[in-house]
C-alpha cells in the first residue's frame, strides 16, 4: 500500500501526462473509426514502448485501451456502426437517439457511463485483484460453455417480438463460425474449396460488414441528405448527469460489475459483457419495451460494462500472466518483452510499476471527460457532412480497417459479403445482432463442449456429470433457463400493467436498425 | 415489404444457407460434424416453419403493409457494384489508386447536391484528396499499417 | 511556356530514373526494409522473440524489419505466406517445428518442409511435465504410477491437437503405460488457467509458457537432452528413467529460391545476433530459452522430425 503515494507522484511527470493525453486521444479516434479496433490500436503502438521505460509504456497502452473502448460508442451512436465490437449493444439505443436529433444525449451518456465503468473496473483491480483472479480460474470447460449459452440465450430476450427469426439468425452466426479449422479435431471444415477460408471467418470483418457496410447501403438507399438532424439542446450535459445519478444508479452499478466479472474471464470480452448487461438492464427495468427506442438506460448499460471489462481483464493478466481479453494479451506481450514477470509478485517486486499503472487508469478515466467531450463535439460535425460522402468514406475505411487485422484480402471480401447479408437481413427481419453474437460465441461453445466431452472420460462417461459437478455451471444453467423464460415474463408483466385487459396482445415485429 | 413476404424470403434464405453448408459437410465425421449438423437441422426446420408461416399469413388476406421508407434502389445498386469493383481491383492497382478511383467515381455518380458537373467534379476531387491523405497520414505514417499492394503499384 | 516546363520536368525525371537504375548495380543487400512475417498474433511468444531480435538486427544492418502479422490456423497461414512469397531476399519469416512438419500432413497446407531455405534456429523450448504447487505428485514417477493405478482418472492438459504437446503425448503413450484422460486447449494461456483452476491435474507445457506463471507451478521434469539454465534443479525425463525428448523449435527461414549471397548474409547476421551477449541476456529476461543451430543442420533436423511425426501419427491412426 505504501506504493500508492509514489505512484500518484509519478503520474505528474510530464512524459506520463503527455502519454496519457496522447494515448487517450489516439485511442478514442482509433476506437471511433469503424474498422479499427482497440486490439489493433494497442498492438500497433507496442513497438513504440520499446524505446521508453516499462512504466511509461504501460501507461500509454492503458490509455489507448480505455480510449478505444469508449471511442467505439461515438460511431455506434452517430452512424449505427460499432467502432469496436464492444459497442454493438450501444447501437441499439444510441442510434435511435441520434435519429431523433438527440445525438448529444447519446454521446454524453456513453462518455459518462464509460468513465464510471472504467473506474469501477479499476477499483476492483486495485483492491480485489488476488481473490478475483483465483475466482476467475474456476472457470473451465463446463463453466465457459454455459456462460456462452447464457450469452446466446439473451437473443431470446433481444428479439422478444420474433423469437424464431432471432434464434435462426443466431444459428446462422454459429454456423458461419464453424468455417475453418475445427477446434476439437484440428480438421479443416467448410472451406468450399477455397484454401484461405481455413483461417475461418474473423469476427471483426464480419461485424464491420454486418454493421458498417450494410448501414452504408441502408443510408444510401434512403433519400436522406444527411445522416440525421442534430438539434443540440443546451443543458444536455446536466440532463444526462441527473438521469445517470438518479434513475440509472442501479443499472450503472450492475452493468459495471457484470463488465468487470466478464472481463476477468479469459476468452470473454467486451462484446459479450455489453450485450449481457444490456439485456439484464432491459429485464429488470419497469418498462422494458422502451429499450431500443432510444433510452439513456440502454446506452449506459452497454458502455459502462464494456469499459469495466478493461479493469477486469487486467486482473488475471497482472496476477497470473493469463490475459482476460485480446488487448490484455497484447499488453502482456509488451510487458514480457521488457522482462517484467506477471504474478502476485508484480505488486511487490515491481510494485512501483503496477501501482503507477493502476493509478494511471484512474487518471485516464477522469481525463476522458474533457477530452471525450471535445472529440465528441468534433465528431458531431460528421452529421453536417452530406450523407453520400460519409457513406463512401466509411467503405474505404472499412476496407483498410479490415485489411489491417491480418493483412488478408479475404477479410475485405468478408466485409462485402456480410454487408450484403446484413442489409438483406435488415429488410426481411433477421437479426444482425444475433448473428454477430453467434459468430463470436460459436468457437468458444464448440471448444468448451469438446473439453467437457474429454473431461467426461475421467468422471465416468457422461457429460451431464461434468456439468453438474460444478456449482458455477449449475448456476449458469439456471440463469440460462430464466433468460429463456424472460420473453414470456415480459409479456406477462406488460399485460398485468395494462390493467388486466383480457384481449391477447398481437405479437409485434421488432426490427433492429 | 409485407410481413408474409418477409417471412417467406427469410425462410428461403435460411434454407439456402443450411443447404450450402450441408453440401459441404461430406467428408466430415464424428466430433467435427456434431455441432454443425445440429445447427443445419435447426435451421432447416426453422426455415420451413418461416416459409409456412409466411404462406399462411399471405393466404389469410391483406394485412396493413409495412410502413417502409422508400428505397432508392438504383443508388444502392450503384454503390454495391462500385464497392465490389473497388475491392476486386485493389490487388491490381494497389490500395491508394483504387481508393482514389472509387472515391472520385462514387462521389460523382451519387452526389445529390445538384449543381453543374464541374462543381460536382471539384467537390468529388477535393473529397478524394482529403480522405486519401487522411488514410495515408493516419494509417501508413502514424500507425504503420501496411496497405494492400497491387501488381502495378 | 508550358511545353518547355513539361520538357524540363521529363528530363529531370529521366535523369533520376537513370541514376536509380545505375545505383541499383552498385546496391548491396539489403537496400530496403525486409518484411518479417510472423505467423501468430502480436504480443505472443513468437512476436516477443522476433522483437528482441529486431533490436539487435539494427546493430548489424542499417535496414529495418517490417513486421507483417499473418496469424491463423495455428501458424499455417503465415507459414504458407512465407513459402509463397517472392524469393527476392526481402521477405523472411519465423517458423515453428513441429507445427511446420505436422500441418502439411494433417491440414492440406499450402507449404511443405521443402518450401524453405533455412536461415537458423534461435529457440529450443522443451516440453515440461508440470503440476500445481500444492499437487500430491512430487515426481514424474508419481504421475505415471497414479495413472497406472487409476486408469482414466488422471486429467492431462495439452495444447492441440496436432501440436508438439500432442506428439509428445503420443510418444509417451507409445513407450509407457499411461492411461489418462487428455484434454486439448487452444493455447498456452488457457492451458495454464486450466491447471491453476484445477480442471486438469497435470500438463505437458512449454518451458517458455510455464515461465509466465512459474510461482504457481512446479516443474517435475523436462523433456530435453540436458538440463536447462532457467531451471537448473529440474531433472530431465531421461534422468528420471523416461526416455522422452520433445520440444518446440523456433527458426527463421526465407522462401526457397533465394540467392545464395543473400542467404549467406542473412545467416551471418543472424549468427552475430545470436552470439551477442546482450541479446542472450534479453532473451533470458523474457524467459525464452535460446539455442542456436545453423541453417543446414536445422534443415536436417526438420527432416528427421518429419519422419518421426509421420510414424507417430500413423501409429495413432491419425493419418488417413
Amino acid at each position: 500500500m505504501e506504493f500508492i503515494g509514489p505512484a500518484i507522484m509519478h503520474l505528474f511527470e510530464p512524459l506520463n501526462i503527455l502519454l496519457m493525453v496522447a494515448g487517450l486521444t489516439g485511442g478514442i479516434i482509433v476506437g471511433a473509426l469503424p474498422g479499427l479496433t482497440a486490439t489493433m490500436g494497442v498492438a500497433l503502438m507496442v513497438p513504440a514502448t520499446f524505446a521508453m521505460d516499462a512504466t511509461s509504456g504501460l501507461i500509454m497502452l492503458g490509455a489507448i485501451y480505455a480510449g478505444a473502448i469508449y471511442g467505439g460508442s461515438n460511431s455506434a451512436c452517430l452512424i449505427c456502426t460499432p467502432g469496436t465490437p464492444s459497442s454493438v449493444a450501444t447501437t441499439f439505443d444510441g442510434w435511435p437517439l441520434c435519429q431523433a436529433g438527440r445525438a448529444d444525449i447519446g454521446l454524453i451518456t456513453s462518455l459518462l457511463a464509460s468513465v464510471f465503468g472504467g473506474i469501477v473496473g479499476t477499483v476492483f483491480l486495485l483492491f480485489l485483484a488476488a481473490p478475483l483472479a483465483r475466482f476467475a480460474l474456476q472457470f473451465g470447460g463446463p463453466e465457459n460453455f454455459w456462460l456462452c449459452i447464457f450469452g446466446l440465450s439473451t437473443i431470446a430476450v433481444m428479439s422478444s417480438g420474433n423469437m424464431v427469426k432471432g434464434l435462426l439468425s443466431g444459428a446462422m452466426g454459429l454456423l458461419v463460425s464453424t468455417v475453418g479449422i475445427d477446434p476439437n479435431a484440428g480438421v479443416p471444415r467448410f472451406t468450399f474449396g477455397y484454401y484461405p477460408l481455413v483461417q475461418g471467418v474473423e469476427v471483426i470483418p464480419a461485424m464491420i460488414g454486418l454493421f458498417s457496410f450494410s448501414q452504408v447501403l441502408y443510408l444510401i438507399g434512403s433519400y436522406k441528405p444527411f445522416i440525421a438532424e442534430y438539434r443540440p439542446a443546451p443543458g444536455a450535459f446536466g440532463e444526462v448527469v441527473r438521469a445517470l445519478a438518479g434513475r440509472c444508479k442501479v443499472n450503472l452499478m450492475r452493468s459495471s460489475i457484470i463488465g468487470t466479472l466478464v472481463g476477468m474471464l479469459p476468452g470473454a470480452g467486451g462484446e459479450i459483457a455489453s450485450i449481457i448487461s444490456y439485456n439484464e438492464a432491459k429485464r429488470w427495468d419497469k418498462n422494458p419495451e422502451r429499450f431500443g427506442t432510444g433510452v439513456i438506460e440502454g446506452v449506459a448499460a452497454s458502455e459502462s460494462a464494456n469499459n469495466a471489462v478493461i479493469g477486469g481483464s487486467l486482473i488475471p493478466m497482472l496476477t497470473l500472466g493469463i490475459p482476460g481479453s485480446a488487448v490484455a494479451a497484447v499488453i502482456l506481450g509488451a510487458l514480457l518483452a521488457k522482462g517484467i514477470q506477471p504474478g502476485f509478485k508484480v505488486f511487490t517486486a515491481t510494485g512501483d510499476l503496477a501501482y503507477t499503472f493502476i493509478m494511471s487508469q484512474f487518471a485516464v478515466n477522469l481525463l476522458m471527460i474533457p477530452i471525450g467531450l471535445l472529440l465528441a463535439r468534433i465528431m458531431t460535425k460528421l452529421l453536417s457532412i452530406r450523407l453520400t460522402f460519409v457513406a463512401i468514406g466509411i467503405v474505404v475505411l472499412s476496407v483498410i480497417g479490415s485489411y489491417a487485422i491480418r493483412n488478408s484480402m479475404l477479410d475485405v471480401w468478408i466485409v462485402i459479403i456480410f454487408g450484403f447479408l446484413g442489409y438483406f437481413s435488415g429488410r426481411v427481419g433477421l437479426d444482425t445482432g444475433a448473428m454477430a453474437l453467434g459468430i463470436i460465441l460459436g468457437p468458444m461453445i464448440e471448444e468448451n463442449l469438446g473439453k467437457c466431452v474429454h473431461l467426461s472420460k475421467a468422471s465416468g462417461g457422461s457429460v451431464i456429470n461434468v456439468f453438474l459437478e460444478s456449482p458455477i455451471a449449475v448456476l449458469l444453467i439456471v440463469l440460462t433457463l430464466l433468460s429463456l423464460a424472460t420473453p414470456f415474463l415480459l409479456d406477462w408483466k406488460r399485460k398485468r400493467r395494462d390493467c388486466g385487459c383480457d384481449i391477447a396482445q398481437p405479437k409485434e415485429e421488432s426490427n433492429h436498425a | 415489404m409485407r410481413s408474409s413476404v418477409a417471412d417467406i424470403t427469410s425462410g428461403l434464405a435460411v434454407l439456402v444457407i443450411a443447404g450450402m453448408f450441408h453440401a459441404q459437410s461430406g467428408d466430415l465425421e464424428g466430433v467435427s460434424l456434431l455441432f454443425p449438423r445440429m445447427l443445419i437441422i435447426f435451421m432447416a426446420l426453422g426455415g420451413i416453419y418461416l416459409c409456412g408461416l409466411g404462406l399462411l399469413k399471405g393466404r389469410k388476406g391483406e394485412q396493413a403493409p409495412q410502413d417502409d421508407e422508400p428505397v432508392a434502389v438504383s443508388r444502392v445498386v450503384m454503390i454495391s457494384a462500385g464497392a465490389i469493383a473497388y475491392v476486386a481491383i485493389i490487388p491490381v492497382l494497389g490500395f491508394y489508386l483504387a481508393s482514389a478511383l472509387y472515391l472520385f467515381g462514387m462521389s460523382m455518380v451519387l452526389s445529390d447536391a445538384g449543381g453543374s458537373t464541374r462543381k460536382k467534379a471539384v467537390a468529388s476531387a477535393a473529397f478524394t484528396v482529403v480522405l486519401c491523405l487522411f488514410v495515408w497520414i493516419g494509417f501508413a505514417m502514424l500507425l504503420g499499417v501496411p496497405t494492400p499492394e497491387g501488381m502495378l503499384f | 511556356m508550358k511545353v518547355r516546363f513539361l520538357a524540363r520536368l521529363a528530363l529531370a525525371a529521366l535523369l533520376v530514373l537513370g541514376l536509380a537504375v545505375a545505383g541499383d548495380a552498385y546496391a548491396k543487400y539489403p537496400e530496403k526494409p525486409i518484411n518479417m512475417i510472423i505467423a501468430f498474433t502480436a504480443g505472443g511468444s513468437s512476436d516477443v522473440q522476433a522483437r528482441i531480435m529486431q533490436k539487435y538486427w539494427s546493430k548489424y544492418s542499417d535496414q529495418q524489419w517490417v513486421f507483417v502479422y499473418k496469424p491463423g490456423a495455428g501458424g499455417a497461414i503465415g507459414f504458407g505466406e512465407i513459402a509463397n512469397a517472392r524469393p527476392d531476399g526481402y521477405t523472411i519469416g519465423g517458423i515453428n517445428v513441429p507445427h511446420l512438419v505436422l500441418q502439411p500432413m494433417v491440414q492440406k497446407a499450402m507449404f511443405s518442409i521443402d518450401s524453405y531455405s533455412y536461415i537458423c534456429q534461435v529457440v529450443n523450448d522443451p516440453q515440461a511435465v508440470v503440476v500445481r504447487n500444492d499437487s500430491k505428485f512430487k515426481s514424474v514417477k508419481d504421475v505415471f504410477e497414479f495413472a497406472k493405478a487409476n486408469p482414466g482418472k488422471l486429467k492431462i492438459g495439452l495444447v492441440g491437437p496436432n501440436s508438439g504437446h500432442h506428439l509428445m503425448f503420443l510418444d509417451v503413450k507409445g513407450k509407457f503405460d499411461f492411461p489418462v484422460t487428455e484434454v486439448f486447449y487452444k493455447g498456452a494461456a488457457d492451458q495454464n488457467a486450466a491447471l491453476l483452476g484445477g480442471e486438469i491435474d497435470v500438463m505437458f507445457g512449454n518451458l517458455n509458457d510455464v515461465m509466465r506463471s512459474l510461482e504457481e507451478m512446479t516443474v517435475l521434469g523436462l523433456a530435453a537432452e540436458k538440463r536447462n539454465a532457467f531451471l537448473p534443479d529440474v531433472a530431465t525425463l531421461r534422468e528420471q528413467g523416461f526416455d522422452v525428448v520433445s520440444d518446440i523449435r523456433r527458426a527463421f527461414v526465407a522462401p526457397k529460391g533465394i540467392e545464395k549471397a543473400q542467404l549467406d548474409y542473412l545467416r551471418e547476421t543472424f549468427k552475430k545476433i545470436c552470439d551477442d551477449p546482450e541479446y542472450v541476456s534479453d532473451m533470458k529476461k523474457a524467459g525464452q530459452p535460446t539455442e542456436y543451430m545453423d541453417g543446414d543442420a536445422f534443415a536436417a533436423y526438420v527432416r528427421t522430425q518429419n519422419e518421426f511425426a509421420k510414424t507417430m501419427l500413423q501409429k495413432a491412426g491419425l493419418l488417413k
